[in-house]
């Protein structure tokens, strides 16, 4: 596996290298690249150039957006070299950017929000928030925490919109966002190998944990349509999926994925 | 209330119950209940539709961006009000342009008029179908105000000319009886060609010239036969059915004449002369003398001298 920082400075060292894109595209290769690319491609098309008055000309919003930048931050590069750039590599690397970093903010997401539809559109304002206030960020430092500040910040806006519950235990938040940005900055896919690890974990499982995962989480049925399935009662499959987190829990936290508490 | 054992706190908080927002402060152990919750949200990665999901969250999440951005359509926008305005005054000043143009033109057409002086122009007047035919005559000018007209009339008549004028001083007119009628305005001629021919229209190319601009919409045009001509095509818009309905004028840039004029009345007008149409055309070599403007020299002590002056 490809070691990388998955910052600003890299992906666009990697795609000027490269030449093209697509290399880092092809790796994933899931739907989201296609979609994402055939977005981009249209913007290219479309002519849509002149990156320099990009992304923090639309930096009104606000209303989730944070700030990575401290009083040492090193400006953007707002220079003339980086006003040459198009709006389309910006766009392109953007994209690229945000992909590498969806799957495990979508799961920090669903790690403080329990409605689909309110993950889905958390995860779009903050993709959309983070690309206007791009230039706020120090490329610095990792990409990861500045995104999911600025998910948890619309996550609250969207919530008090909304009336919906959602975890504002600073606590639980913050042992949450710590676990994931372990391994940020360092080498390595993070999030990927933290992946995997609990795909390994899931196939250790008991038969019973790994029928109430397969139900719950892989074919998302609730969890009395799978008590159904399972032919149990509502109350033992969620027994079950709640021993089957612990399980899991424990797995990763042997395995060195998930930090064990001092 | 929620529990406070972490692992029945998460069990709570991902089964969909309704939990109170502020009780989350109360859970024993909030790193493994972080931790809980973190493996959670990593399973929901390995779910059959959230690779789905996901495409289409970021598809629309990069499709906003688009609409975000548009910096040059955005850009258009902002040129939009511009270009009307631009439009606008483009069009004012055409409009200012073209009008200024026309009034130039009509000051030339008046100025031509009084410069050129002492002129004929030989009168025909056209009558409605069913009437009597046509009738000739003159018009003598002088850019000056003053003119002469000379029409013929029918035989069988009370008097063989229809002559008339007007001075610095008002209109005369030559009696039936050798006398000269006199007024400060244009009645004592409306009077007897009332009673002679019913309303009959009294052309006259000064207050015609002096009327154009005020009482007609003129558009103006070269003339395909003679470019030096320029042809001035009026239509009246005052209420005052006794000016001309349509009025063309043929002016020679060239030597500042008029060279022709039209007046055309829609319907006929005098109800026994029945006048359609009257059109008077330069005389270029024939050139009235100054006698021919004083109705002094009409008087019966002289009653040849129009004649004479011819």
């Amino acid at each position: 596996m490809a070691n990388h920082i998955p910052t600003w400075e890299y992906v666009k060292a990697r795609v000027l290298s490269s030449g093209s894109p697509l290399d880092l595209r092809r790796r994933s290769g899931d739907a989201m690249a296609t979609a994402a690319r055939s977005v981009a491609v249209r913007q290219a098309s479309a002519g849509r150039v002149i990156l320099a008055l990009g992304a923090a000309d639309g930096a009104d919003d606000a209303s989730c957006g944070v700030s990575s930048r401290g009083d040492d931050s090193r400006q953007p590069a707002s220079t003339g070299s980086r006003r040459l750039e198009t709006r389309v590599d910006r766009l392109h690397l953007y994209e690229i950017l945000i992909r590498q970093q969806s799957d495990k903010l979508r799961a920090f997401i669903r790690s403080i929000a329990f409605d689909r539809d309110l993950i889905e559109d958390v995860f779009q304002e903050t993709v959309l928030v983070a690309w206007r206030q791009i230039d706020t960020f120090d490329r610095t430092k990792p990409i990861g925490p500045w995104l999911r500040g600025i998910a948890r910040n619309c996550l609250l806006a969207q919530a008090r919109k909304r009336n919906r519950a959602i975890i504002d235990d600073e606590a639980v938040i913050g042992r949450i966002d710590r676990q994931m940005a372990a391994g940020e900055g360092a080498e390595g896919d993070d999030f990927g190998e933290k992946s995997e690890a609990l795909r390994n974990c899931m196939e250790r499982l008991g038969t019973e944990q790994r029928e109430a995962i397969d139900l719950c989480y892989i074919r998302e049925m609730p969890a009395t349509l799978a008590a159904d399935v399972a032919r149990i009662t509502h109350d033992a499959m969620r027994k079950r999926l709640q021993r089957a987190r612990a399980d899991l829990l424990d797995c990763l936290r042997r395995s060195n994925v998930l930090e064990s508490p001092a | 209330m929620m529990p406070r054992d972490p692992d029945q706190y998460v069990d709570r908080l991902v089964s969909g119950e309704p939990f109170p927002s502020d009780s989350a402060g109360g859970v024993d152990d909030p790193a493994r209940a972080g931790d809980l919750l973190l493996v959670h949200g990593m399973l929901g990665r390995f779910a059959e539709g959230e690779s789905e999901r996901s495409a289409r969250s970021l598809t629309r999440a990069l499709e906003r961006i688009a609409d975000d951005q548009r910096p040059i359509r955005f850009a258009w926008r902002r040129l939009v009000p511009l270009g009307i305005a631009a439009l606008v005054m483009v069009g004012v000043f055409g409009l200012w342009w073209n009008v200024s143009s026309q009034q130039r033109a009509l000051a030339d057409l008046r100025d031509g008029h009084v410069r050129h002086g002492m002129r004929r122009y030989a009168v025909e007047i056209l009558r409605a179908a069913d009437a009597a035919p046509r009738v000739t005559g003159s018009i003598d000018v002088d850019g000056a105000g003053r003119m002469v007209a000379r029409i013929a009339l029918p035989p069988g008549g009370p008097q063989p000319e229809l002559l008339f004028g007007r001075t610095a001083d008002g209109w005369w007119i030559a009696e039936a009886n050798g006398s000269i009628g006199h007024s400060p305005d244009k009645s004592v001629v409306v009077a007897w060609i009332r009673a002679v021919a019913g309303d009959a229209p009294i052309p006259s190319v000064d207050e015609t010239l002096a009327r154009l601009a005020t009482d007609y919409t003129v558009n103006w045009t070269i003339d395909e036969q003679d470019p030096t001509s320029v042809i001035f095509n009026g239509t009246r818009r005052s209420a005052d059915r006794t000016e001309a309905e349509l009025v063309q004028i043929r002016y020679a840039r060239s030597t500042s004449r008029i060279r022709e004029i039209l007046w055309e009345w829609r319907p006929p007008v005098g109800s026994i002369a029945q006048v359609r149409q009257v059109r008077a055309t330069l005389e270029e070599r024939m050139r009235p003398g100054e006698e021919a403007f004083l109705p002094a020299s009409l008087s019966p002590a002289d009653p040849e001298a129009p004649a004479a002056s011819r």
